[in-house]
């Protein structure tokens, strides 16, 4: 088994049929430790010293590039037409302690009982979705947009 | 058997809604960010983050307890047993430590205590071989 102890690249620059993904959740990018299979079968031992981003290239062959995919989830996706609302329903989700992410005319949760209880409360639009969810709470490095 | 008078009065306390600070205000499980403190406060702090490992601990606390060594001596096996179990691959560790267990609690013991032990034994396995299985 391949250890991992840090990303080779940010990003593959290679063509999208080149690069073999391994899907991981959101919480293994907090962890040093951990296992993981590509979508290749090949596996990995991480025992990392530097965090790992989404996207990023672990090992790389004249084939292709292993990279790193995290895993969709799903989440409330809250519409925040306003800037009044946006900063009512921050106010409130927050006073909850949850990682929010914040995007241009919405505000995504993940989904849990005191959120359901909470959306069934308030007149607020929303839906529910399955993401790349990535929250604030992540450090920036982790959160940057893919390229 | 009925608990303590101060028992009761404590569950009392905590099971009352009124006491707590902030009505509603929950905060909800946070995952342990490893890269937020030093490297070694991250591997000093690894094993008590992960089910495994706590399992692991549990095991050999509860060995060296019911072998009659004394409650400080099953915590230093336990805290010992769940580092060193960091540089094992888990499942297989928890598989073979979770059936010495099951025959200390089989041998000489009650039956529902063989019960649980053997209920305690056939989840671990089990969840053992769903992490081998994950892998």
């Amino acid at each position: 088994m391949m250890v991992v102890r840090q990303m080779l690249a940010e990003h593959s620059l290679r063509p999208e049929g080149e690069r073999v993904s391994l899907f991981i959740e959101r919480h293994l990018f907090l962890k040093r430790r951990w296992q993981g299979v590509a979508e290749d079968g090949t596996a990995f031992d991480f025992d990392l010293e530097s965090r790992l981003k989404n996207g990023c290239v672990i090992h790389q062959t004249d084939d292709a590039d292993y990279v790193i995919a995290q895993q969709e989830e799903p989440v409330f996706q809250i519409a925040t037409p306003t800037v009044a609302l946006a900063a009512l329903v921050g106010w409130k989700i927050g006073n909850l302690h949850f990682p929010v992410q914040i995007g241009e005319g919405f505000v995504r949760v993940t989904v849990d009982p005191m959120i359901q209880e909470l959306l069934a409360t308030e007149d607020w639009s929303y839906e529910k979705a399955r993401v790349v969810f990535q929250p604030l709470k992540l450090p920036p490095q982790v959160t940057s947009p893919n390229p | 058997m009925l608990p303590p008078p101060r028992l009761v009065v404590l569950l009392l306390l905590f099971c009352c809604d009124a006491l707590h600070a902030h009505p509603g205000h929950v905060h909800p499980p946070e995952e342990v960010d490893e890269f937020d403190v030093e490297a070694f406060l991250s591997a000093a702090a690894h094993p008590f983050t992960d089910l495994d490992h706590w399992l692991t601990m549990l095991v050999a606390g509860g060995l060296v307890a019911m072998a009659g060594r004394g409650p400080g001596l099953a915590m230093v096996s336990a805290v010992t047993a769940g580092y060193v179990s960091v540089f094992f691959p888990t499942p297989w560790l928890l598989t073979l430590s979770l059936v010495p267990l099951g025959g200390v609690l089989w041998k000489g013991q009650p039956m529902a205590v063989r019960l649980a032990g053997t209920t305690v034994v056939v989840i671990g396995v089990l969840l053992a071989a769903l992490r081998v299985s994950l892998e």
